[in-house]
């Protein structure tokens, strides 16, 4: 098993959470008024990744190259790029092109990434910090619906 | 001395920041009150020097000028170098028909100036090496400095010296200068006066000249005491025990001379304390432990004033309170910190699935199609397969037995079990959507309620709870810093540690009074045996019995002194106390608050409200300013003693209904007297801001409102910003504008 998963980490590639989203991961990483405060760059990823879907966002392409480095992916975490990448293509080979995965996640995740450091920058500061969590399951249930 | 005294004028000349000559002229008490009016700083508290100056020499109240010079700076600075500057302070006053001329004068030799560089500034090099502060260099020319007091009697055109009397001997007459700050009353003096008991003491015993008759008593005392050395082994071993223990009682060396200790008195106040330190025993020591105990009382007050309450224990509980909320507060507030990063790492960590969770189902569905057909995982398909080659049979019994013919393999069904056993290595990939099916089900799938419940609902409750917990203690933290602010707390902790200080300060300075008290009654008993033991030895001997006699002459004399001096204190004080409180009643608004105002015998002061409770030390600033009026207004009264009074800043911090009321109380105060006032326009001009709505009064100020009983004559200090101030007359916008 653990010599399948090593295997698994060599083929991951990094990932790109788009060059000009950098300045902004690093704000909503070291900043109180931000939930991502104390977070990491891959967690802001993977969160915006499945926003994004949930949202149903058209996916965007990221600009420059993956800076994130693929060990930093942990194997649940790539399950959940995986599946969001075989729901997206309706096709469960695209797994074993772990290339063609990580594209689709990182287009989901700069389409979500816009959506949610606008919402995030620019809540009223009478709204308390966590509420933005519950909104957002809300507004999935209501779309769900 | 009961010839009533009025100030007719005072001329300044280049006096500090007076330019030129300035003179201002006084009213008559019948033509109403004078009224100096000056913003701070521009010069009233130097009027009280220059009137201190003039007839004493002195000035009290320098501590605003440290560093700037008695003459006028722009003045001395128009002179060329090596003239003479000259400064002078003249005083006219009346007393009965008489006119007296009271001047000062100082001459200085202008030096050329010499200058101090600090840091960037270059600033005037100033000295006070010879009792003034000057520019460097100056000198002052002794024999030109004079001090004169001329006189003109009633049908008299000129004033005159009297060249029989020392100019010093009739001032002191007409105003000794113990006795100058009960007349000339600066704000700080009437602020700090139930502060100790000096100046209640020295006001009823010099005004009413009882200290000149204690002096007396005590050079009896001494002669009584003084039984001289007679060469008889016996007596004198006696005298010696006596005289050691009466060194005791007085604090006296072996020489006869006072005896300090090196313990410093408590908040030692140069003006009311006559030592810096402690006497080292006795009667002196625990005279001055006393006193100082008034003091730590006071001083107690003030810390009890300054919680705003009288009730320190208050305090002090809700003090508890507060140190144990802040506590809980913090411990809440990490709980809170703890629960919102718990909060968010599990939102998070957990959304993403909650977001992804039509794409995880969609992608397990697939999974399991895929399981059912038995095309995954692939490493159990590898498995069977390597399995059915081993075995060389299949399923479906068909020959799967290797056979090999030149180096390979001609079985064709074996051949073909191993193509599709080699083609099934491009599906290893697809393994990894086996894992992944277990994770989401194990994680989320197989309960997605517990999922969500966990993940979200949890945390959401965990941290509102922790929020709701840590907003409680704060309020409550809010809630006690209101009643303490309400208490008028400042810094809480160290009131409390300085009122715990002062509280145990006192109860060990009165135990040690009351070991020196035993001690002096062990004494006292000693020494009536060792005097009675003597008496007997002297009796024996022909010299020693002429000085017996004599010793028991003093005593009587003593006795009798002792017992008019007690008498005449005691008359003196009933009359003061009486007319201090007939004074302060009729000032006072609030009449029924007090009860009696009792001086003691050791000069300490009591005012008594109806619940029988000493509340001197809780009066309201105007309250205290009040009775510290109708004191020295008693002492005059009982001992005839006619000076003007010169009050500075009388009303600096005093506002609202006591401002109104003392509006309304002084024209009747003193009416035979002259009262010159040196006010802020702020105390006197300005309406008065502290008004109440709800007094139902006008909010008109204070000098108008003296005005609709008595007419006050108004001059104004300006220019003071650039060295160059006048004193001028002035009318006030209330008259202008009728």
């Amino acid at each position: 098993m653990e010599e399948r998963r090593l295997s698994e980490d060599i083929k991951f590639p990094d990932v790109n959470y788009g060059e000009d989203n950098k300045e902004k991961y690093n704000e909503l990483t070291i900043s109180e008024w931000s939930p991502f405060f104390n977070h990491t760059f891959w967690e802001i990823f993977i969160f915006s990744m499945s926003y994004a879907f949930a949202k149903n966002l058209s996916p965007m392409e990221p600009t420059g190259k993956g800076t994130l480095n693929a060990k930093m992916f942990s194997p649940p975490t790539r399950h959940l790029m995986r599946s969001l990448a075989i729901k997206d293509t309706g096709d469960i080979s695209i797994i074993k092109d772990s290339n063609k995965v990580v594209k689709i996640c990182e287009k989901y995740s700069n389409a979500g990434f816009q959506e949610i450091y606008t919402r995030i920058k620019n809540r009223p500061s009478e709204k308390p910090l966590e509420k933005i969590f519950t909104d957002m399951i809300n507004e999935v249930n209501r779309d769900s619906d | 001395m009961s010839e009533k005294i009025k100030i007719t004028s005072i001329k300044l000349e280049n006096y500090r920041q007076y330019f030129g000559t300035q003179s201002v002229d006084f009213p008559n008490r019948e033509d109403g009150f004078a009224a100096i009016i000056g913003e701070n700083g521009a010069g009233k508290s130097n009027l009280l020097n220059a009137v201190n100056w003039c007839f004493y020499k002195k000035e009290p109240h320098t501590k605003k000028n440290e560093g700037y010079g008695i003459i006028n700076q722009i003045y001395l600075d128009s002179l060329e170098n090596d003239s003479i500057a000259s400064m002078s302070v003249q005083i006219d006053l009346q007393k009965g028909e008489d006119e007296y001329r009271i001047s000062r004068v100082l001459k200085v030799i202008k030096t050329e100036y010499q200058y101090e560089e600090i840091g960037s500034a270059k600033t005037l090099k100033m000295t006070d090496a010879q009792g003034y502060v000057l520019p460097w260099g100056c000198e002052v020319i002794e024999n030109q400095s004079t001090f004169e007091i001329l006189k003109r009697l009633k049908h008299e055109q000129n004033f005159h010296s009297d060249k029989k009397v020392s100019p010093n001997i009739l001032m002191n007459e007409i105003l000794p200068e113990t006795l100058s700050s009960y007349f000339i009353l600066d704000g700080e003096f009437l602020e700090k006066f139930w502060t100790g008991i000096q100046k209640v003491k020295i006001g009823i015993e010099q005004i009413s000249q009882l200290h000149l008759l204690d002096q007396t008593l005590q050079h009896v005392d001494l002669l009584r005491k003084s039984v001289p050395q007679l060469g008889k082994q016996d007596i004198d071993t006696l005298t010696k025990k006596i005289t050691l223990n009466d060194y005791y009682e007085y604090s006296k060396d072996h020489k006869g001379n006072d005896s300090f200790s090196s313990e410093p008195r408590f908040d030692f106040d140069s003006e009311n304390d006559e030592n810096e330190f402690y006497h080292a025993t006795g009667d002196p020591r625990i005279k001055e432990l006393e006193l100082d105990i008034v003091k730590m009382e006071t001083k107690a007050r003030e810390v009890a004033e300054q919680f705003g309450a009288s009730s320190v224990g208050a305090v002090k509980t809700l003090k508890e309170q507060y140190d144990t909320e802040e506590s809980a507060y913090k411990t809440a507030f990490h709980d809170y910190q703890q629960a919102e990063k718990q909060y968010f790492s599990s939102f998070i960590e957990n959304l993403p699935l909650f977001f992804l969770k039509p794409a995880i189902e969609y992608s397990i569905g697939i999974v399991d199609d895929l399981r059912k057909k038995g095309d995954l995982p692939y490493e159990a398909k590898k498995i069977f397969t390597n399995d059915l080659l081993e075995l060389g049979k299949c399923i479906c019994q068909t020959n799967l037995e290797s056979k090999i013919e030149g180096g390979k393999e001609t079985n064709p069904s074996r051949i073909e079990v191993m193509k599709v056993r080699d083609n099934m290595a491009e599906d290893q990939g697809l393994d990894a959507s086996v894992n992944m099916k277990f994770y989401f089900e194990e994680k989320m799938l197989g309960d997605f309620n517990k999922f969500t419940t966990s993940s979200f609902d949890l945390p959401r409750k965990e941290l509102s709870q922790a929020n709701q917990n840590s907003l409680q203690h704060n309020t409550a933290i809010k809630e006690i810093k209101l009643k303490l602010q309400n208490l008028g707390s400042v810094d809480i902790e160290q009131l409390v540690k300085d009122h715990d200080y002062l509280i145990q300060k006192i109860q060990e300075t009165r135990s040690e009074i009351k070991d020196i008290e035993f001690t002096l009654n062990q004494n006292e008993i000693k020494n009536r045996e060792y005097r009675s033991d003597r008496k007997k030895l002297m009796g024996k001997d022909s010299k020693a019995k002429k000085i017996a006699h004599e010793q028991s002459v003093w005593d009587s004399v003593s006795e009798i002194f002792e017992n008019t001096f007690s008498e005449l204190k005691k008359e003196i004080r009933d009359e003061v106390q009486s007319k201090t409180m007939e004074i302060f009643l009729q000032t006072m608004y609030k009449q029924n608050k007090f009860k009696s105002f009792n001086i003691e015998p050791d000069y300490s002061v009591r005012l008594i409200d109806q619940k029988d409770v000493s509340i001197l030390g809780s009066l309201s600033a105007g309250e205290s300013l009040f009775l510290a009026l109708s004191f020295i207004s008693a002492i005059r009264d009982v001992t005839g003693y006619k000076f003007p009074l010169v009050i500075d800043t009388p009303l600096g911090r005093v506002s609202g209904t006591p401002r109104y009321l003392l509006s309304q109380a002084l024209p009747k105060y003193l009416p035979d007297e002259q009262i010159i006032f040196l006010a802020t326009d702020t105390e006197f001009l300005n309406p008065d801001t502290n008004v109440h709505e709800a007094e139902g009064r006008t909010e008109e100020p204070f000098g108008q409102l003296l005005e609709e009983q008595i007419n006050v004559k108004y001059s104004l200090i300006t220019g003071m910003e650039n060295n160059t101030a006048e004193i001028i007359d002035y009318i006030p916008k209330w008259r202008k504008d009728d």
